[in-house]
Formats: C-alpha cells, structure tokens, sequence
C-alpha cells in the first residue's frame, strides 16, 4: 500500500467496517508507522529527544490520525507522497514542539535529566555533536536557498499572474493590486504596523488626530491589505492545484508571503522576522521584481 | 384557502414518503411571505444561527400574530441566517420528516422540544407530528407561495409513521467523561442540545479533540497494528450504526444545512470586515466553531461512508473561507482553546489557521 493510499484508508477498526476497509486500516496503520518512524528519527535528532520521545511522538502523531479517520476528501489535502511525507513531516515537528513545551512548563533550572545534568549545566554545555552541527548548518543552508528561491518565484511570478488576473476581471484593478502589494511590502520590511500607517494617512491628509476617523482609515486599509494577501494567496493555490509548485517550494512561499506581505504587531514569527532581515542583508529592492505585463 | 382534504402540490413520491396519504388534511393556511422583513435582518446578532431560543417575531405590534395551524401556532421569526417560521405546540415531542428537491434546514429549539423552527426552501415540504399522530405539513409550493396544512390520521391508530424522523436522539453517556474540563464542558453542552445533528456533533467532539493517556493509546495503536479493534476508537462509529436510518439522514440533512449557514456567514465576514470590532471576532469565532461542528459530524458520516454529500457541498466553501482566514492579518488572538486543540490534532485544517493564545 503506497503512502498516498494509506493515508485515505486509515480509521478505527470496528464492526461497522468490512473485511476489506480492516484489511486496509491495518495496511495503512503499517505503512504510516514505519514512515512517521523514519520522519521522527530525521525530523527530531536534537539531544533533547531520546528514543523514548520519538516514540511517544510517533504514537501520538498516529493516534491522532486514527482518531479523526477515515480522512475523506478535504479540499488541499496532500494528493502525492510529496505531500503527505510533508504532512506528516509537519505533524511530527508539532508534536515534538509540544512535548519541550509540555516539559517546559514544569521544569525548573536545577532539575536534572537522565544524564544527572541539570538544564542550567546543560545551558552550558554544548553537546551537541560535530555532526549535528554540520547537519544543523546544512539544513539552514538549504532553508536559505529554498527561501531565495521562493522570493524569486513569489515576485516574478505569483504576483504577477496575480496583478494580469485582477485586470482580466476589471480595469484599473490589477494597477491597485500593484500599489497595494508595493505599499503592504514597505510596511512589512519597515515593521510597521496597520494602527502607524492609518496616522500616517492623516498626518499626509493634513487632517487633525480625530479617533473615529483613525479607526476608519484603519479598517479600510485592513481591508485593502487583506483582499491583496487573499489574491496572492488564491494564486499560489491556483499553480499548486496546476502541478507548478512541489510542496518544499509551497512551503517557503509560504515563510516569504507571511514575512513579506503580513503586518506583525509583534515578532511573534521567528522565521518571518529573519526572512525580512535577510531580505534586507542582501539589499533585495522593494519595488522591483512584479511588473504589470 | 383550499377546501378540505385538498393534496398539497408535491411530487407523489414526497407525499408517499411523509405519510400524508395515511392522514386526513385540513384546510391549507397561507404563510404570508414577509417582503419588509428583509430591513429588519442583520442587525447586530452575527452569530451563525444554531435557533437559540429568544429570537424575536418579525412581525412588529399591531401587525400579523402568530397563526393556528391545526394544534400548532406557526408564527415567523427573525434569525441571523434570515427568516425562520418558528411552530410550536403543547407536546413532549415532535417527529420531523423533510421531502422534496431543496435543502429544508429544521431543528429543534434546545430549551423547549415542543417548538421547531424551520426555513422553507423552494421546492419543499415538512411535516411536523406529535405521538398521537396529528401535526402540520408546511409546504413551500414554487410559483403559489407557502402553506401549512394540518392533518390527523385516518383511523385511530396513533403510532409515528416510520417514515418520519424521531427528533430526539440523546448522546450517549459515555462522552462525558474526557479531559481537559473545558473539553467535558463543551460536550456535555453540545450534547444537551436536542436534535440528531447535535448528538453527532457532541460524539465527535468527543473522538476527535480528546487525548487519551499514553497508556492508553499504545494499546489502541497496538490493537491497530495487528488488525484487531479498540474500544474507544470504535465506540463513535458504533454508536452512529446504531441509529435508525432516519436519524441519521438527520445528521447528514444538519450538516448540509450547517454548510449552507457557513457560506452565508463568509459573505457577512467579508463584507463587515473589521478586525478590531468585537461584534466580528465573535462572528469569526462562531464560524470557526461551526466549520469544527461539521467536521465533528462527518467524522461519524465518513465512517458510515455517507459523507461524500456534504463533502461535495464543503469543498467550494473550504477553498474560499480557508483562503480568507489565510489572509487574515496575524496575529489576530481570539484566544480559543478548542481551536488551539484542532490545530494540535488536525494542523492542516482552515478553521484552527487563525493564531490563537498559547
């Protein structure tokens, strides 16, 4: 049983199946076991997992799954093993990210692990191994140059069939689009943030501070911001269902839009905030790149 | 108004199916479409319409009071999904049947079994029934208008046709127990709301957003591997095969409807958006909500191998809401720990997309 079938076919066993649908759950419980096995060994090498976390990972991961099958037909669920292996890659990252925090609400500086370290010494102590560095520091290079990539197909490409899109449908709109994208970019590279931009707008209009007209200002550039990321984001979905994008760059595309064209009120993504700093190290220009052709 | 014993204008098949040609029909009442009411709509309730009770007559004082219709009063209200015509009567229990080619959402005021309220579609027909056998059909006739009609049955006997739908179906006991407490309180109020489409709901709730001791679920993933059944897994879909039939065409005919109300609920959110407005976070919220309900309810209707309907009907909806909720600007903390939950155990679903209170 392939992984694409297996992750359709896995569900609880009970008598309300046939021989067959048990026949498949089964299959496909041991397909999906030895794959998240294999993803949570690859995914979770950090000395602070041992077997036994993997273990747990991997069992919760797949309870889960079971829990809510069979799967049906989401609309954007994973339809090639590409897919799935992604989706269960991020499952696994999840549940791993949730137990250090589940294990982080009850420990304290002083308690000490299996290895009769307190966390304090091993805050110290780097034990990391010589070959996790090098994997560390090769998996961030590629990271890197799958985000580089992914900036080059988000402003080449994506916005551009975006901008064409919105001009097919009304004149003048895929012009407004352009501008809005141009404008939301600047504040998202300048950390700004929707409540600064509405003063701004005042400030330029010569109007006094006034708070209703403020929260107006606001609410319509809100809006403006938000139709721009949903026609990006329509479009990235449009060349994903057309075959154009494989998962890895689907998935940078997403870092590069959530860093470049969200407005955070605070950092609260760690990954959005050093894309935009590295955007800014190599001096990638703001208005260049999407051109209405 | 009609003569006695006059049929309603619906395909036989439908007349057949709700039993109305073992009953005696009264006269045919007219329900007045209300072309004002419409003014009267989307005030300020934006919450996705489950009939909570208290919703409000459209007919101002002065103007139309509620209409008997046999032993029922049908009078029309206002809900935050549009019109509803809102009958109630003085039984314990009502049995409700649906026909027809359009989709008739129904259900069941959850504080007070003897009041349903219903939304009439184009081409459709409902027949509410008391235990002894009197009710009322409300039949929506393309091109005529709206009638209710009352009926009895022939003879004495008083039993419920078996084609018409018990309307209540009490969740099982066992999914009250579960952890966290804020998990245990949300299912035991779902479950305590009446209807089929609230039960099922209550039920997947339970299968889905609950996490068993590791103990536990090793030995479930255990009985898996080796091809046998666990209890707990099981026990969801059990409960579903065991329904009637009837009831769980209920379930299905709640999802559709519920999908129905979520479309509407997207058009408002994008029109009224406004991120800093309480009023919209909560319409957001209860959106939310309503798309876990339905995933809650197909999980039961996936086992059955009854989903694909509401599937069909999701996908469109899917796209289009996950698209908006995608677009959102983050963070926009609504702080919801069953939404934190779905994002533990379902990272890929839409509704859970929105960043919330960790």
């Amino acid at each position: 049983m392939d992984l694409v079938a297996a992750f359709r076919s896995l569900q609880p066993i009970g008598a309300h199946l046939g021989a067959t649908e048990r026949r498949d759950a089964q299959n496909a419980a041991r397909v999906l076991y030895g794959t998240l096995t294999r993803l949570a060994q690859r995914e979770l090498r950090r000395s602070d997992f041992g077997d036994d976390d993997r273990d747990s990972v991997v069992s919760t991961v797949l309870y889960r799954m079971v829990a809510q099958g069979p799967r049906g037909a989401r609309a954007g669920d994973p339809t090639d093993e590409d897919g799935v292996t992604g989706w269960l890659v991020t499952a696994v990252r999840n549940a791993g990210r949730d137990l250090q925090r589940g294990r982080r609400r009850h420990r304290s500086l002083d308690e000490v692990n299996e290895n009769g370290q307190s966390l304090g010494e091993r805050l110290r102590v780097d034990d990391r191994s010589a070959e996790e560095v090098q994997q560390q520091a090769s998996a961030a290079q590629q990271q890197d140059a799958a985000l580089d990539k992914a900036g080059r197909v988000l402003h080449a490409v994506v916005i551009p069939r975006a901008v064409r899109n919105k001009e097919r449908k009304a004149e003048g709109a895929g012009a407004r689009l352009h501008v809005t994208l141009v404008e939301l970019r600047a504040a998202a590279m300048a950390e700004n943030d929707v409540a600064s931009l509405a003063e701004a707008e005042l400030r330029a209009a010569g109007q006094p501070f006034d708070k209703k007209e403020l929260g107006k200002r606001r609410a319509a550039l809100d809006k403006r911001f938000q139709r721009a990321r949903e026609a990006v984001l329509a479009e990235v979905e449009a060349m994903r269902e057309e075959g154009l994008l494989d998962a890895a760059l689907h998935a940078a595309l997403g870092v590069r839009i959530q860093a470049e064209l969200y407005l955070q009120k605070r950092k609260d993504s760690l990954l959005a905030a050093t894309t935009r700093e590295a955007i800014r190290r190599r001096g990638e220009r703001l208005s260049g790149g999407f051109t209405l052709s | 108004m009609s003569s006695f014993n006059v049929r309603p204008h619906i395909q036989p098949d439908a007349v057949t199916r709700l039993g109305l040609d073992q009953v005696r029909l009264g006269s045919a009442v007219e329900l007045p479409r209300s072309e004002r009411s419409r003014r009267h709509l989307g005030r300020s309730s934006t919450a996705i319409p489950q009939f909570e009770p208290g919703f409000e007559p459209i007919f101002r004082r002065g103007s139309r009071p509620a209409i008997p219709v046999g032993d029922f009063l049908v009078e029309k209200v206002r809900t935050a999904d549009g019109e509803a015509w809102r009958l109630r009567c003085d039984a314990e229990e009502l049995a409700v049947s649906t026909a027809g080619d359009d989709l008739l959402p129904w259900t069941v005021d959850p504080a007070d079994p003897s009041i349903v309220y219903i939304q009439p579609g184009a081409d459709a027909a409902c027949t509410i029934a008391k235990p002894d056998g009197r009710g009322v059909v409300v039949v929506s006739e393309p091109g005529r208008g709206l009638f209710a009609y009352d009926f009895r049955p022939r003879t004495g006997v008083t039993a419920i046709p078996a084609a018409l739908t018990p309307v209540r179906s009490p969740a099982p006991a066992w999914i009250t127990a579960a952890d966290p407490a804020w998990l245990a309180e949300l299912i035991r109020s779902r479950a305590q709301r009446r209807g089929p489409f609230n039960a099922a709901v209550s039920v997947g709730i339970w299968s889905r957003l609950r996490e068993p001791d590791p103990t536990s679920r090793m030995l479930a993933l255990d009985a898996l591997l080796l091809g046998a059944s666990d209890p707990d897994l099981e026990r969801p879909h059990a409960f579903f095969a065991s329904l009637p039939g009837g009831v769980q065409r209920a379930v299905l005919e709640g999802a559709l409807a519920h999908v129905t109300a979520l479309h509407g609920s997207l058009d408002m959110l994008v029109a009224k958006l406004d991120l800093e407005s309480p009023a919209w976070r909560d319409a957001l919220l209860a959106a939310l909500h309503l798309r876990d309900d339905i995933e809650s309810a197909l999980l039961l209707l996936r086992g059955a191998g009854q989903a694909e309907i509401v599937e069909s009907a999701l996908r469109p909806v899917d796209r289009s809401f996950g698209l908006f909720v995608r677009s959102l600007p983050r963070p926009l903390r609504l702080g919801d720990a069953r939404l934190q939950r779905v994002a533990e155990v379902d990272h890929d679903a839409w509704w859970s997309a929105v960043p919330v209170l960790r």
